[in-house]
């Protein structure tokens, strides 16, 4: 069974070749049908409050997401060291 | 103290997450030529402003770990690295919603864009060094770090030495009074987020050196039990 750590360079490169192949799969596609910019154009009807309620959403998941997984890591490496002190305390060693 | 501090930023952020939302949409008119997608104004340039803070500090906390072997230097790169990379993420979010209703595209190859793009490229190589980099890691990474903030006044300046669509920085003078308000309560809610964010980073980061200390002296102290058996 493929333990977290190494999944972790599959997903990275993953992660990766998307970053990289993604804005030129874009570029190549505007390129092919490339017409001066006008504004109001695009031939197409977008949202903009649909647009607005997606970018202001996605920055409180972002964020949320974020300050949950630092919370997460912290909780984590504390109650690690909790038991590394108890750990050092119950061997004799003066460092804890 | 500490916690003074810490806790008057989050009701810093707290009070600013009910505020600048409010003076955004109830308060700051609509503009007349975007209409309501340039809402993604006030948020989209506060995040980049984010981006940049965050960057210099990373920029900072490494010229002090590889110039003068400071660790909190390292700890404090470390930290902010990730708050880049963040506010990256969300600066390429917003800024697309936004352009695909202005200029008809998601994305475009413009210079601001492709300098802001190649940015956040350039912190996710540090956190990619980071973790991957080997024992050399926090020096690769620390490295990496500079030539990526070295970035932004180039990202900054970048609509004034080209010919470019996006808008100019000066657009921010030119605004409305309630406009410029709401702008600027956005603005001081980010940097206030960035810096709450970076401080718990860096607590983390330090947690985690001291983890690996104990870690140590952990295995030492079992190997000199055993030796002594």
């Amino acid at each position: 069974m493929p333990t977290p750590r190494s999944r972790a360079p599959r997903l990275v490169v993953r992660l990766l070749a998307l970053a990289l192949l993604l804005p030129a799969g874009i570029a190549s596609a505007a390129e092919g049908d490339y017409q001066p910019y006008q504004p109001g154009a695009s031939g197409e009807a977008v949202s903009a409050p649909l647009f607005v309620v997606i970018a202001y959403s996605a920055i409180w998941l972002v964020l949320v997401g974020f300050v949950v997984m630092v919370w997460r890591r912290q909780r984590e490496v504390q109650r690690e060291l909790e038991r590394l002190a108890h750990e050092l305390a119950r061997s004799g060693g003066s460092k804890a | 103290m500490r916690n003074v501090g810490f806790l008057i930023l989050v009701g810093l952020c707290v009070l600013g997450f009910a505020l600048a939302p409010y003076l955004v949409f109830f308060v700051a008119p609509i503009e007349p030529v975007q209409g309501l997608i340039q809402k993604i104004f006030y948020f989209h340039v506060p995040c980049a402003w984010s981006m940049f803070l965050a960057a210099i500090v990373c920029a900072v906390g490494s010229v002090a770990f590889l110039f003068k072997g400071r660790r909190w230097g390292d700890e404090l790169g470390s930290a902010a690295a990730e708050v880049t990379v963040l506010y990256g993420v969300l600066v390429l979010i917003t800024g697309p919603l936004w352009a695909k209703k202005a200029w008809g595209h998601y994305w475009v190859w413009d210079v601001r864009l492709t300098t802001v793009f190649v940015l956040f490229l350039a912190f996710v190589a540090v956190l990619l060094a980071r973790r991957f980099g080997g024992p050399a890691r926090r020096r690769i990474a620390a490295g990496l770090a500079l030539f990526g903030a070295a970035n932004v006044p180039l990202v900054y300046i970048s609509v004034k030495l080209w010919r470019t669509i996006h808008p100019e920085t000066t657009v921010v003078r030119s605004l409305p009074t309630k406009m410029r308000i709401a702008f600027f309560a956005s603005l001081a809610l980010f940097t206030a987020l960035t810096v709450l964010l970076l401080w718990i980073r860096y607590r983390l980061e330090r947690s985690r050196n001291q983890l690996d200390e104990l870690a140590v002296a952990v295995s030492e102290q079992v190997e000199a039990a055993s030796e002594r058996r």
